[in-house]
């Protein structure tokens, strides 16, 4: 049986470690030439912030006027990493990047349950409680990319959707360490 | 069919209603009207009617867009 996760409407006014953000736009490539710019982005639904906690709670951009002074910028981030969310059903089927024009492998009624128990080290599967509104989700932790905190500081109001509880975001943040710590054997 | 380890056995299906690209629940109800319900065998040759009120068939998936332009100025 699966538990659902616990997530919340409101955690503080900053972004967090389990931030569930929809819509996120994440920047292929841009290019100028001959005067004409292009730039290639691909639109996320959803995505989970996977930046330490304390990183982000120590960014100048969070410290208050009445806070201690901050004497440098040595705790300043550049960017936060983020995960995408795949609607479950889509990726059971192989098709959640299929308007990205790309075949993943299907996943089959053994390796469902296995990957339902969180056992599979590259997937996280979760479910929000029914008031968000989002169907159950898998985060893909091979999938992970960067994105400015001021980008997402900017959306906050208009995109955040929910905070992942700590307990929860703390799962998912040891096994996506789990994950990118992985070595790799020879076959 | 619904199974005790179905995750969907307790979605709030009579008050469900589709959802967009952005992955949550949606304005857009006329979407429905474009999927008739239809009856399909799952990989356990078990009859399962769709219902495309069904949060499960969440149409959301990644995309990509491409944007050209020009640069004004000098």
């Amino acid at each position: 049986m699966v538990a659902k996760l616990q997530a919340e409407t409101f955690n503080g006014n900053r972004v967090s470690q389990g931030s569930v953000f929809k819509n996120i736009e994440y920047i292929e490539y841009a290019t100028q030439k001959n005067g004409i710019v292009e730039v290639s982005k691909i639109d996320f639904p959803l995505v989970v912030v996977l930046t330490q906690d304390c990183d982000l709670a120590q960014d100048p951009t969070y410290k208050k006027e009445n806070e201690i002074q901050v004497i440098n910028d040595d705790k300043r981030l550049f960017s936060v990493l983020v995960a995408p969310l795949y609607n479950a059903e889509h990726v059971y089927e192989g098709k959640h990047l299929s308007n990205l024009r790309l075949d993943m492998q299907k996943i089959n009624s053994d390796r469902k349950k296995v990957l339902k128990n969180n056992q599979t080290p590259r997937y996280h599967y979760i479910e929000f409680p029914n008031e968000f509104g989002i169907v159950p989700q898998i985060i893909d932790f091979k999938h992970y990319f960067s994105i400015s905190l001021f980008t997402l500081e900017n959306i906050k109001s208009t995109n955040l959707k929910c905070h992942i509880s700590k307990l929860f975001r703390e799962d998912i943040s040891h096994r996506f360490a789990s994950y990118l710590s992985r070595i790799a054997l020879p076959d | 069919m619904m199974s005790k380890d179905n995750p969907f056995s307790n979605a709030p299906f009579e008050n469900s209603v589709p959802l967009t690209s952005s992955g949550n629940k949606s304005e857009d109800k006329n979407i429905t009207t474009l999927f008739p319900n239809k009856t399909i065998s799952n990989k356990d040759n078990q009859p399962e009617s769709i219902d495309l009120r069904d949060e499960k068939y969440d149409l959301s998936k990644p995309r990509r867009n491409v944007i050209r332009g020009s640069i004004i100025g000098s």
